[in-house]
């Protein structure tokens, strides 16, 4: 069009060009001529089809100014809609990802974790030993593939500076268990394992990256890890990260001794079944193994050891699985208070613009007209809260990556899940607009004279429309019940997990692993040497007050156990099966952690060469020497015969509030066969002055030795409680996030109600009614509300807290506690909140009010 | 065709020039005005504010119909031809403008 005009008015400017007219003075001529361009764009803008098109464009710019002018109203709903919307996305596609397809791996739902039992000692769910696997590896007419493995930490030299990698060493067809194809290379098979076959590694996608720069070249290359040459021979794809941690993988060696082991159970086994997937079957499979092993190993008798397999999947998700279904039904709850209070404030919005619309229909504008202003408002904020919800739900996927467990799960680079956007997002939005569109529809149901007389007070309309905004109301606060009594528990937990007593003090130490490259330090001896020296040099740090060595430090699932003897005494009846962890650690562990030693002594540098000498934790004392002193017994456990020199406190190791496990303490001063372990320096320095220092300490011993992994003790206790705290810290997000968002809707609805009995409370006032009467009848009706809502909410959390068992610490699901303190939380909030309007309403001048009408 | 008021009648002029100018060659918005300002001998000047409205509403009724093209100068421009319908509607509106000037005429000649 803009076209058409400008060729019209050159052709005129033009045509007095050529009748003499200079040029400036032609063009202005023209155009006075033409009679004024907006004149006729307006005009043609009525006619034309595109109008379309530009006129929804006016009215989502007149929508626009309409939400800025009531900002409370449009930053509400749309951070209402966000909030949930966002939320319920990121976690629905978190448990999407690591309950249903950790792994892009076809089959994985076949493929089954064995575990194994040892009731007599109590042992339960623990790993295999490679004879044990290779027992399996045997059986292929139980199983297709058989694999196991474990993961640890190399020095890895050969390709650039020396580096520290985490390996997964394994045993069976690991490869073929996951169905993988290499990207580049090939996958090694279970042959790998066999003596006498050159050293082969298969890297991760990554690692390839990164040492090789993606080149072919890199296949075929030698590295060296710990001193011994591999061979890279395969690339993995890049999607597949299992263990999550891995990048390399390398076979375990089956030579004679491994071949016979059947007491080190370090390593996680997988089995694929053979035939149709039939748990039953497998079941009965694995008892006839591990009868046959207690026949062959144990002698036979009472109480044998069990085999017992879980699927893979439910395997990763592990300790998460309740936590991320809390978490899924609390997603619900908000998204449902969200959209109702959503409803809610469209509601009270309408009837504000009752009149409004009321005048424009007055004026002549079409029904059609009107809808389509609506909808283009509607579609603004159903919009804007969409993208903030997509913006929110990319935030929590950070949050929960940063903050939450770490481990065998998949948290990192999870995509807000397309469907689940859809589905949430979609139904949100679409309840929004709807309610959004209802005073449209409302329009012509609405004679424009009563909605101009601006009280719909009596009419049935009216009722309608109180009775839903009450109810919606009732509704909202009855969730939020739900969601605070959920959160409460969740916050009563953590705190009682906070305040147990792990056994030792993790404030002030700070943790760093370290790791001792093996072409330097090739046996026990001189590593022993060399901790004792690096120890020396760091405890001389200023600052440090104390540092130790240690490998299996609390919480960091890093353990090893094996079974004991104690020579000269035969177990007795009921006594637990003589199986106790192993830990190796310097002198001066049990001061630099706070674990009190009960009797005896710690370890001394001058041990070394001595007897072998062992000090039992408090759990060993009780269970195997009821009454008695061991200092100075003998025990025949890991490293052979050796004689308890003192006994330490107990110290939870796996996990806070697990059962305690028997353990054994030996000193690196006598053996120090792991070429790694954590050195655990206690100061009152910050991280920034300390690392630094101690680093330039271990470098006066031995630059080469590498520091790394560097967290505080506290760091990982918090950590182990990981997934309680993510659902303590979203639960009570999200319950505070319901308790703002019942308390505006209840605000909202008493505003309302009070602003249409405005009249009615003018005369109250006019005939002598006192200022709190008339308070306290409004507040006594918002209570009313609340009231109902609350017993709906009690009773709805009462039947639902009862699948948080698994969960909760110290506090039972219908905890009275928590439930007195959120019912007399959410009638307070109503109060204050139905409060506030009433006494607005009160202070009104009568004659004022009155004159509303 | 919008009913025919007395408004229409004037606004009916309008059209009816355009439609004619339309019967007579395939031209555009300028080419238009230009045409009717030479077929009556500088006598009627087409108010170019109206023109363009007019046309619209003649493509919208399905009168006449529109492309882009080029004048001789390389120009782009929007021209307009007659429909079918159109050719019809000229027929019509030209039978009810004889009849309405007749009977102005026959009115005012009276002494």
């Amino acid at each position: 069009m803009e076209e058409e005009f400008r060729f019209h008015v050159d052709m005129e400017t033009e045509k007095r060009i050529r009748a003499g007219m200079p040029a400036t003075d032609a063009r202005r001529a023209a155009l006075t001529a033409f009679g004024g361009l907006e004149r006729h764009r307006e005009r043609m803008r009525d006619g034309r089809g595109r109008r379309w098109l530009e006129d929804f464009g006016a009215d989502l710019r007149y929508a626009g100014r309409t939400l800025r002018r009531s900002p409370g109203f449009a930053v509400v709903a749309i951070l209402t809609l966000a909030l949930g919307i966002g939320a319920t996305t990121a976690i629905f596609s978190v448990v999407n990802t690591v309950l249903i397809r950790p792994l892009p791996v076809d089959g994985l739902e076949r493929i089954a974790v064995v575990r194994q039992d040892l009731p007599s000692i109590g042992l339960n769910g623990t790993q295999l030993a490679t004879g044990q696997v290779q027992d399996l590896i045997e059986r292929p007419d139980f199983f297709e593939t058989v694999t196991a493995f474990r993961t640890g930490d190399l020095t890895l030299t050969g390709t650039g500076d020396a580096t520290v990698v985490t390996a997964t060493s394994t045993m069976g067809d690991f490869f073929r268990t996951f169905g993988l194809e290499a990207a580049a290379g090939r996958l090694y098979g279970a042959g790998a394992s066999e003596p006498g076959n050159e050293r082969v590694a298969v890297v991760s996608y990554g690692l390839w990256q990164q040492l090789g720069g993606g080149s072919a070249d890199f296949v075929g290359s030698a590295i060296e890890l710990e001193g011994q040459a591999y061979q890279v021979v395969g690339v993995l794809p890049p999607e597949f990260r299992y263990p999550r941690s891995a990048q390399l993988w390398i076979p375990i060696l089956m030579d004679a001794a491994a071949r016979e082991n059947r007491g080190q159970l370090i390593l996680t086994t997988l089995v694929r079944p053979r035939g149709p997937a039939d748990p039953e079957q497998l079941a009965a499979q694995l008892e006839a193994v591990a009868l046959g092993w207690h026949e062959t190993y144990h002698g036979g008798g009472s109480d044998p050891m069990r085999l017992h397999a879980t699927s893979f999947i439910t395997y990763t998700a592990g300790d998460l699985r309740p936590v991320l279904y809390l978490l899924l039904a609390a997603v619900v709850l908000v998204l449902l208070i969200a959209v109702a209070n959503v409803a809610n404030l469209q509601l009270l919005r309408g009837t504000g613009r009752a009149r409004e619309l009321a005048v424009r229909t007055a004026l002549g504008a079409s029904r059609f007209r009107m809808i389509r202003q609506l909808t283009a408002e509607n579609l603004v904020l159903v919009v804007a809260g969409g993208a903030g919800g997509v913006w929110l739900g990319t935030l929590t996927l950070d949050a929960l990556e940063r903050w939450g467990p770490s481990g065998e799960l998949f948290l990192a680079g999870i995509p807000l899940d397309p469907v689940v956007l859809g589905l949430a997002g979609g139904s949100a939005l679409l309840a929004a607009f709807l309610f959004g569109m209802i005073p449209a529809l409302r329009v012509s149901a609405v004679e424009p004279q009563t909605a101009l007389r601006g009280s719909t007070r009596g009419s049935s309309h009216g009722r309608e429309r109180n009775r839903l905004l009450r109810s919606s109301v009732v509704v909202q606060v009855a969730l939020a019940v739900v969601l605070l009594v959920g959160s409460g528990l969740m916050i009563r937990t953590l705190s009682g997990l906070l305040g147990l007593d792990p056994g030792f003090h993790p404030d002030g130490v700070t943790v760093m692993e370290m790791a001792i490259p093996r072409t330097s330090y090739a046996d026990s001896p001189t590593r022993s040497l060399l901790i004792r020296s690096v120890l020396e040099r760091v405890r001389a740090t200023p600052g440090v007050a104390a540092a130790a060595f240690m490998w299996g430090v609390p919480l960091s699932g890093v353990s090893d156990s094996s079974p004991f003897e104690i020579p000269g005494v035969l177990a007795r009846d009921g006594e637990p099966e003589r199986h106790a962890e192993a830990r190796h650690v310097s002198d001066g562990v049990f001061e630099t952690l706070g674990i009190r030693l009960l009797a005896g002594r710690d370890f001394q540098p001058s041990d070394a060469g001595g007897p072998i000498v062992s000090i039992i934790d408090e759990t060993f004392a009780e269970q195997f020497f009821p009454g008695q002193d061991p200092v100075g017994r003998q025990l025949n456990h890991y490293f052979g015969e050796s004689t308890i020199i003192g006994v330490a406190a107990r110290v939870d190791h796996d996990a806070l509030a697990d059962p305690p496990k028997a353990t054994a303490y030996y000193t690196t001063h006598q053996f120090a066969y792991v070429p790694n372990g954590s050195l655990l320096v206690r100061s009152g320095l910050e991280g920034a002055e300390l690392v630094p220092a101690v680093r330039a300490a271990v470098a006066q011993v031995d630059r080469a030795i590498p520091l790394y992994d560097i967290q505080t003790m506290e760091g990982l206790v918090a950590r182990s409680l990981g997934p309680r705290r993510l659902a303590m810290l979203a639960l009570g997000a999200f319950a505070a996030l319901s308790l703002l968002l019942t308390a505006l809707g209840i605000y909202g609805v008493m505003r309302y109600t009070t602003q249409e009995r405005t009249a009615e409370i003018g005369v109250r006032m006019a005939l002598g009614a006192r200022v709190g009467h008339v308070v306290g009848m409004v507040v006594r009706q918002g209570l009313a509300m609340s009231v109902l809502g609350t017993v709906l909410g009690v009773a709805g959390a009462l039947a639902l807290t009862r699948f948080m068992g698994g969960i909760l610490f110290g506090v039972t699901p219908t905890d009275p506690l928590t439930f007195a303190g959120v019912t007399v939380l959410l009638l307070g909030v109503s109060v204050l909140a139905s409060w506030l309007p009433a006494r607005k309403a009160a202070r009104l001048n009568p004659v004022r009010a009155l004159r509303r009408e | 065709m919008s009913p025919r008021t007395t408004t229409d009648a004037l606004r009916g002029s309008l059209d009816l020039l355009v439609l004619k100018t339309l019967s007579l060659e395939c031209t555009h918005g300028w080419g238009i005005s230009q045409r009717i300002q030479q077929l009556s001998a500088g006598v009627l000047e087409v108010n170019q504010g109206s023109l363009y409205p007019a046309l619209q509403r003649l493509e919208k009724d399905g009168l006449i119909y529109s492309r882009w093209g080029t004048t001789e100068n390389n120009r782009r421009a929007r021209y307009y031809e007659l429909t079918r319908g159109g050719r019809r509607a000229l027929g019509q509106e030209l039978a009810s403008w004889e009849r309405f000037s007749a009977g102005l005429e026959a009115v005012l000649r009276t002494s």
